[in-house]
């Protein structure tokens, strides 16, 4: 059961290297906030 | 004087000045004299009249222009939210117990008639090696993150109606914050954990004869016969595509649930949701299927996972094709004595 | 009791965005949550209409009942608000919800949406006191307890947005399609309230 145990290690060791790389390009919903919207040009 | 009576009258009489407007309306259809007449499309834009409640017929959901760059927030009304709550509360909870629970009660049943398939003698003292210490890694990877996936995802559908009675409101939703967690962050090594398996096993898994043959002959579940298979036979191969394409479908409308809105919109997020959900469901009824073979269902299948090695009696009932190349390879004829 | 809810009356909008504006101020909403906002159907087009949308605070509210740990309740007055302890973040009520109300501080999840924030109808919410500044820091206004209504509602300068009993402002909004002679509909409440206003 070595390996199960070895899969196991790269499992949790994966999920955390996920979660810091996936933390690091979270994107707060305020950005881009500041621009607003402009209205388009009408038809 | 009742008030049901007021509101009747009201009702009359807008009924009444609804059917005189739309009178006036088609009669006089540019009635204000100076003004330019209606322009040939027919539309007189000053007279168009909006109903919430026509447009909703014509198209599902409504959405308009904002101000604001969150362009989530510019449909106005989706009534079909309303349908996917009604599908969550109802059909969706009746699958889940049908794929979980009535997946368990069926082993059950089959174990009960037919016990744990033995090794016909009992097991031998020679050994084969089955899998490798990378195909083992490979796939208890999969295995161990497969088993949270299925166990958070499961607590999102059902956990309300069963763990929450039980935790309490606290706990319960300490615990799903974790599940979820876990879910969205175990997803990674379990996607490359399908990847590794796809490309190592593709190769025994492409269906042949041998596996129509294995099918005819019942797969040696019904009756004692043992059909000849090669390193996977015909019902592994099924097992091995389900995983392959559940676990595809799963990755590809997982990562859709897991960025949100960047690549579809409301009403495909529902769908991927619907997918997601239902393909999964299907998933662990398989699984368990395939765990319970692979355990406590079959002697001696378990320690192809436990340490690669195979006792020879089981992998010539069971594959015999592969049995007779692996010894011929090796040149073998007095295996390794079992440890 | 009283049943409360809104109605925008989108032939008196003009989409000034003063509720979405007063919204924000009265609840110091976060930046990039809009609690309120208004949707312009037709823009530029025959047939333009504004209609300003919130939380509807629906019966058996769609929210409710797919959240997966169950963080929503209904107060007397019908409002729906809901627990920001308990809430995971999953986004399953902006799924469910037909008037996009429920909203997130962060954009992409990866698990940690965090916690969803909507429309309390200025009701606060379930921590500390009525009005107290735990209860605001985390939910906004609590103008209900007051006596006071939602203040989109009292300060539209139109009085195209309503706020207040259902029956109240349904009878409202007939008088005034009555009068005038056509209305396009009470925006929403077929969806959320299964009833719409006949006039
Ligand atoms: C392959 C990678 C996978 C990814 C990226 C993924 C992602 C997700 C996400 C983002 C959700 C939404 C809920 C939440 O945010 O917590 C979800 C729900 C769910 N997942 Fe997965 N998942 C994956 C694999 C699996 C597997 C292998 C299973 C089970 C065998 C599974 C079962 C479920 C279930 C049952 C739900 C709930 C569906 C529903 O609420 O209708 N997922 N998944
Ligand atoms: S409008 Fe949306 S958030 Fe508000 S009660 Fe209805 S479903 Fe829930
Ligand atoms: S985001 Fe929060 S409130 Fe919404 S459904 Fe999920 S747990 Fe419930």
């Amino acid at each position: 059961m070595r390996m199960f145990l070895l899969a196991v290690v790269v499992m949790i060791a994966g999920g955390i290297g996920a979660k810091v790389a996936l933390d690091t390009i979270q994107i707060p919903a305020s950005v881009g906030f500041s621009t607003g919207g402009a209205r388009p040009e009408p038809e | 004087m009742s008030s049901l009576a007021l509101v009747k009258r009201i009702v009359l009489a807008g009924v009444f000045a609804l059917s005189m407007h739309a009178a006036s309306a088609q009669t006089l259809p540019d009635d204000s004299a100076g003004r330019p007449a209606a322009p040939a499309t027919g539309l007189n834009t000053d007279k168009v009249e909006v109903h919430e409640q026509q447009l909703l017929g014509e198209m599902r959901k409504l959405q308009g222009f904002i101000t604001i760059p969150d362009t989530r927030a510019a449909t106005l009304v989706q009534p079909d939210g309303r349908s996917w709550r009604d599908y969550r509360r109802g059909p969706l909870l009746w699958i889940t117990a049908a794929c979980v629970l009535g997946m368990l009660a069926l082993l059950l049943v089959f174990y009960a008639v037919k016990g744990e398939i033995k090794i016909a003698g009992g097991r031998g003292t020679a050994t084969l090696l089955r899998f490798g210490a990378f195909e083992r890694f490979m796939h208890w990877l999969t295995a161990a993150s497969w088993c949270i996936l299925a166990i958070s995802g499961l607590n999102v559908v059902a956990g309300r109606a069963v763990l929450l009675p039980l935790m309490g409101n606290d706990a319960f939703s300490l615990f799903s914050t974790w599940a979820k967690y876990s879910h969205n962050f175990l997803a990674f090594p379990f996607i490359a954990g399908i990847v590794l398996m796809f490309l190592v096993w593709l190769r025994h898994n492409i269906p042949n004869k041998i596996d129509v043959e294995w099918f005819k002959q019942g797969g040696g579940f019904i009756g004692n016969k043992h059909p000849p298979s090669e390193k996977f036979n015909g019902g592994q191969k099924v097992v091995f595509w389900i995983v392959v394409l559940g676990g595809g479908a799963l990755t590809v409308t997982g990562l859709a649930l897991m960025f949100p809105f960047y690549v579809t919109d409301i009403t495909g997020m529902q769908l991927a949701q619907l997918a997601h959900g239902g393909v999964a469901l299907l998933m662990i009824a398989a699984m368990l299927g395939h765990i319970y073979i692979g355990s406590v269902g079959m002697e001696g299948a378990f320690d192809a996972m436990k340490d690669g090695r195979v006792d020879l009696k089981w992998a010539r009932e069971h594959h015999s094709l592969w049995a007779a190349k692996e010894l011929a390879k090796s040149g073998d004829t007095s295996p390794h004595p079992a440890e | 009791m009283a049943r409360m809810k809104f109605l925008c009356d989108a032939d008196r909008c003009i989409e000034c965005n003063a509720c979405v504006t007063a919204c924000k101020n009265a609840n110091e909403v976060p930046w990039g949550i809009n609690r309120r906002r208004v949707v312009t159907i037709n823009d530029g087009k025959p047939g333009e209409r504004s209609v300003s949308m919130a939380c509807m605070h629906c019966n058996d509210a769609p929210c409710a009942a797919v959240c997966p740990v169950d963080c929503f309740y209904t107060t007397a007055d019908a409002v729906v608000l809901h627990n920001k302890d308990l809430c995971i973040g999953c986004g399953y009520c902006f799924y469910a919800c037909p008037f996009g109300a429920p909203q997130y501080p962060k954009l992409g999840n990866f698990g940690s949406r965090g916690k969803m924030d909507k429309c309390t109808y200025c009701s606060g919410g379930p921590e500390g006191a009525d009005g107290s500044p735990a209860e605001f820091a985390r939910y906004g206004a609590n103008r209900m307890a007051e006596g006071k209504l939602p203040l989109c509602a009292e300060m539209c300068s139109t009085k195209s947005l309503l706020a207040g009993d259902g029956e109240i402002i349904a009878q409202i909004y007939k008088e005034r399609v009555l009068k005038r002679g056509y209305g396009s509909g009470s925006w929403g409440w077929q969806t959320a309230y299964q009833e719409s206003i006949n006039v």
